[in-house]
């Protein structure tokens, strides 16, 4: 799936919203837009498996961002990408149309017809800054 | 539907002329103070689209969209646009794929 800088500054404004960190974040927004593997650590925190969570985590993940991660995944994070392991592989393996569309519909990412307004228009836009 | 005649004139005044007429044009009727102005600035505009479609190739297309919205600031809706669509499948892709390039139009 392509998207625009305006969808993903959209996105990103999702996780500024919760003070999600940078390394975080992109894990996170790659596994939503091109189904990407989020990797052990964070597809244990999506299917809602806390021991294989703590188990794969990194040494320099704080409980702080932890808790950012978790906020933004229960106020954001569509239903369909989350809460057993069957459904985060079922994210990844869902065709690119299906994907955007539910990004859509829970306004995460903007329509293709805004992208090609705002493309047109030339809004300003600014990347969120991540920490 | 535009006759022989105009379709000439389009073509060899080429499309910035055709953009800042069909500019004003769709100005003009913003501005006439009419109730439905709204209606019929989209009706308007959705004769303009087809033209341009017709006449002009990707670039200049979506150059002469780009005048309408960012010089003239036409309050142009996709949704209330009846070729909207047919706009979006053909320069839809270009459009979101040169985001960088058109700004500089």
């Amino acid at each position: 799936m392509n998207i625009t800088v305006y969808s993903r500054n959209r996105l990103y404004e999702t996780f500024t919203k919760w003070d999600v960190p940078r390394d975080f974040a992109d894990p996170m927004a790659n596994y939503l837009v091109y189904g990407y593997e989020p990797g052990g650590f964070f597809t244990a925190l999506l299917a809602n498996d806390f021991f294989a969570a703590i188990q794969s985590s990194h040494p320099s993940n704080t409980v702080e961002a932890l808790k950012c991660l978790v906020g933004w995944i229960n106020d954001c994070m569509p239903p369909e990408a989350y809460s057993n392991y069957n459904r985060v592989s079922e994210w990844c393996r869902l065709p690119d149309g299906h994907r955007r569309a539910i990004l859509e519909k829970y306004e995460l990412i903007y329509t293709e017809q805004e992208e090609v307004m705002l493309a047109l228009r030339s809004e300003s836009t600014v990347e969120p800054v991540l920490f | 539907m535009m006759s022989e005649h105009q379709r000439l004139m389009a073509l060899l005044k080429g499309p910035d002329w055709y953009a800042h007429e069909s500019g004003k044009d769709l100005l003009a009727v913003l501005n006439q103070g009419k109730r439905k102005r709204y209606k019929s600035m989209n009706s308007t505009a959705d004769k303009h689209i087809l033209t341009i479609m017709h006449l002009f190739d990707n670039e200049q297309s979506v150059r002469i969209l780009k005048t309408w919205l960012s010089t003239y600031k036409l309050p142009l809706d996709p949704y209330r646009l009846k070729t909207f669509d047919q706009f979006h499948e053909q320069f839809g892709k270009f459009i979101t794929n040169n985001t960088a390039t058109i700004e500089s139009y």
